[in-house]
């Protein structure tokens, strides 16, 4: 089931001109519709990226190099061969106080473009810190 | 933040040895993201029972950022669009690699064919001027090293207001995509930024923060190009941040304080220097 807000027509007016469309303005997905994995791109490449090196011996760094810096649990993520990890549910716990963000259709800002353009923009202000960087 | 729980410190700062010969030698120091890193990693490999939350460049933290791409991908599934350009901005890649790798994993298996392109600020143009060398994740060379395209680990930028995008590197994975032709890259100047972001929030309301300004404008510049050529290109951009926090920086833009900065090749060449010869 889909569950945009304002389902019915969105009706705009282009100069006089009245145009009708069936895209809303926003496009919701219900929390259950939530994803619960992060995908990791890196074996899907066609190429591997080259590998981070020790700054002393010029030798690949492996997860001992970075120990000192960051917890193991994220080096490991960090190295993953896999492609999906499952989002741990303490962390789905705080994505669900603004998860899922919406995806808004700019139909104002297309319309003081004057474009044939049709523009998408997912919004992540509606986290509590107000960005991406919200956890 | 301290509301949180946390304890901020402003980069540079006088409790790392680094922060303390950088403020030495310039009280007013802007900081940058590659001395704010440094700080952190001297913190860390002091007290073992101190670990680091990188907020960007590595593949865990893009990879955390795939949710948004997931959602948007349901998203327009749901109003039957596909997006024939996604532009995102870039200071390490993560709000970047968080929308486009979903997109970019259809992309491989033949699903979809969008044009997917990093919008960095002319200020500082990372992956449009930068080389792709190994280099330090931070400005006084404590980290492991990683290929990516790179300024140098010792430039700072013009203190822009888009802070987050003031890194003297890209993530690696980020800068492998564009050294193989999978991902573009354009910059721009932050008042067309600025600009921009003044006529989406009198259409759409939000008022962004100053990073996705480039995002904003990139997306402009290709509707306006569909104007010119007649085609209905889907765009899709990542408005990842709302600007609430940032008022200060359009007041600068509306009263016409704010400027473009001229970044002159021998500002490069010279940062380019504390990039070790491996
Ligand atoms: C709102 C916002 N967007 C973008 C960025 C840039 O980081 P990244 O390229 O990792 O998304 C930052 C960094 O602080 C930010 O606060």
């Amino acid at each position: 089931m889909s569950s945009f807000v304002g389902m019915s027509r969105t009706v705009l007016d282009y100069g006089g001109r009245t145009m009708t469309t069936n895209v809303p303005h926003q496009i919701h997905l219900e929390e259950s519709e939530m994803p619960t994995q992060w995908y990791n791109v890196v074996p899907d490449l066609p190429t591997a990226p080259p590998p981070p090196l020790h700054p002393g011996t010029h030798e690949p760094a492996g997860p001992d190099d970075f120990a000192p810096l960051f917890p193991m649990a994220l080096i490991e993520q960090e190295m993953t061969p896999e492609r999906y990890i499952d989002i741990p549910g303490e962390v789905l716990d705080v994505y669900r106080l603004w998860r899922p963000s919406p995806l808004f259709r700019a139909h104002r800002l297309e319309k003081l473009l004057d474009t044939p353009a049709r523009i998408y923009y997912k919004y992540e202000g509606v986290s509590p810190a107000g960005s991406q960087h919200g956890v | 933040m301290e509301l949180w729980g946390a304890t901020v410190h402003s980069s540079p700062s006088e409790l790392t040895e680094f922060g303390r010969e950088l403020l030495a030698e310039n009280p007013d120091h802007p900081g940058s993201l590659g001395i704010a890193i440094s700080e952190a990693v001297a913190m860390c490999v002091a007290d073992p029972n101190v670990r680091y939350a990188l907020g960007s460049v590595l593949n865990h933290v893009l990879m955390h950022q795939t949710i948004i791409g997931e959602e948007a991908l349901l998203q327009l599934a749901k109003v039957d669009e596909v997006p024939d350009v996604l532009v995102g901005c870039t200071g390490g890649g993560s709000n970047f690699g968080g929308l486009a790798f979903p997109f970019l994993r259809e992309k491989m298996a033949g699903k979809m064919n969008p044009t997917i392109r990093c919008v960095e600020p002319a200020a500082c143009p990372t992956l449009t001027k930068g080389e792709y060398r190994y280099d330090f994740g931070d400005s006084a060379g404590m980290t492991p090293l990683m290929k990516m395209h790179t300024l140098g680990n010792s430039f700072v930028p013009e203190p822009i207001h888009a802070g987050g995008l003031r890194y003297h590197g890209m993530s690696p994975l980020v800068s492998h995509l564009y050294e193989t032709g999978m991902v573009e890259a354009i910059s721009i100047p932050q008042l067309e930024c600025f600009a921009g972001a003044m006529e989406f929030a009198r259409t759409e309301g939000i008022v962004p923060a100053p990073e996705p300004t480039h995002a904003i404008a990139a997306a402009i510049r290709e509707a306006q190009a569909c104007k010119e050529s007649g085609e209905e290109k889907v765009i899709l951009t990542a408005l990842c941040g709302h600007g609430h926090l940032d008022l200060a920086s359009y007041e600068k833009y509306l009263s016409g304080e704010m400027i473009d900065y001229d970044l002159p090749d021998s500002a490069i060449a010279e940062a380019m220097e504390s990039v070790p010869v491996i």
